[in-house]
């Protein structure tokens, strides 16, 4: 019985030491998590005015924040970026991220990303009724295709 | 209690880690056999043995901590004697290889503009493969995966698969739009490409 109430008294004391320790860790961890650098997937194609497709053209997404890994456009003019985004990034809370396209080393357009027209979405804490906007993307990060980029006049 | 204990400055001892910890050990050991042969008649055996004991397990830890320390010391060297980085040097055969850009896929991105179809950029060693991606405007880009330990110091040569087909057709540049070139009040980081 001794032993017992030393456990149960030990137990106690554990709980009392550890307890807030173990809850604070248990609320800071989510918010570390939510406030971590999230990756938008931006796909698409690029094309000539006529529809035609424009292989090897140097695509990246830049903002003050910095800039994307480049990448060509294939043979079809298909393009896919990843874009990291700042941690709590929204459009209006941090600088605008704009999509440039250089054909070799000239810069032939730049817009900013949310000028682009979405052809699917999928946010990375997509809700099932919800609307999936540029807003929700440059947050959460997630997937996104646009519609062909007509480039040139 | 021995003067020598008045003035220890246990903390300043525990900064020093394992090692203070070991110092401090061995004190006490001092300490217990300093009490017992104060005693007055035999020292009592069963207070002996466990000073023994508690002095075979300081020995067991300095041991441990010298050994651990050597180690620490040896891979630290052994780290900072092997270099962090490693030079991928290319040269991409192709009659307008200067009009060609290489973008360095599975590494920090970037893209680079070859000097007469050479081009050298250190990768961190960390990384096991890259993929190599050629490309100009207009024309297919080719990849070429390249496996970082299979590197030698010598250059690598690329050869574009569509050099060698004939009717290849490059597309047409398109006439610039400049309406489509945003103005921006922010300074933003340059494509990384030299």
């Amino acid at each position: 019985m001794r032993i017992l109430a030393l456990l149960g008294a030990n137990v106690g004391w554990c709980i009392r030491c550890v307890g807030p320790i173990v809850g604070a860790a248990l609320l800071i961890f989510p918010i570390l998590a939510a406030d971590s650098t999230q990756v938008l997937t931006l796909s698409g194609k690029i094309v000539n005015p006529s529809g035609q497709p424009l292989p090897g053209c140097l695509l990246s997404v830049v903002s003050s924040f910095g800039r994307s890994a480049p990448t060509f456009s294939q043979g079809d003019g298909s393009f896919q970026l990843e874009v990291a985004l700042p941690p709590g990034s929204s459009p209006a809370a941090s600088s605008t991220p704009f999509l440039e396209v250089y054909w070799n080393k000239e810069l032939m357009y730049r817009q900013p990303v949310t000028s682009l027209t979405i052809e699917s979405a999928l946010a990375k804490f997509q809700t099932v009724s919800g609307p999936t906007d540029w807003t929700n993307l440059l947050h959460d990060g997630g997937r996104v295709e646009v519609k062909p980029i007509r480039l040139g006049r | 209690m021995l003067d020598v204990f008045k003035d220890l400055d246990v903390l300043e001892i525990l900064r020093l880690g394992l090692a203070g910890l070991c110092f401090l050990l061995s004190l006490l050991a001092f300490f217990l056999i300093y009490r017992e042969q104060g005693r007055e008649g035999k020292p009592r055996e069963g207070i002996t043995r466990a000073i023994y004991t508690f002095m075979a397990v300081n020995l067991v830890t300095a041991v441990i901590v010298g050994a651990v320390g050597l180690v620490t010391t040896h891979e630290a060297k052994k780290a900072s004697d092997t270099p962090t980085e490693v030079p991928i040097k290319g040269q991409l055969e192709e009659p307008e290889a200067k009009q060609y850009s290489v973008i360095f896929k599975g590494m920090i991105g970037m893209a680079q503009i070859m000097d007469g179809g050479f081009f050298e950029q250190k990768c961190p060693k960390n990384v096991n493969a890259v993929i190599l991606e050629f490309g100009r405007a207009g024309v297919v880009p080719e990849q070429f995966p390249l496996y970082l330990d299979q590197l030698s110091n010598k250059p690598l040569i690329f050869k574009l698969a569509h050099s060698a087909e004939t009717g290849s057709q490059r597309v047409a540049k398109p006439a610039i739009d400049s309406a489509q070139i945003a103005p921006t009040n922010e300074q933003l980081p340059p494509l990384q490409i030299k």
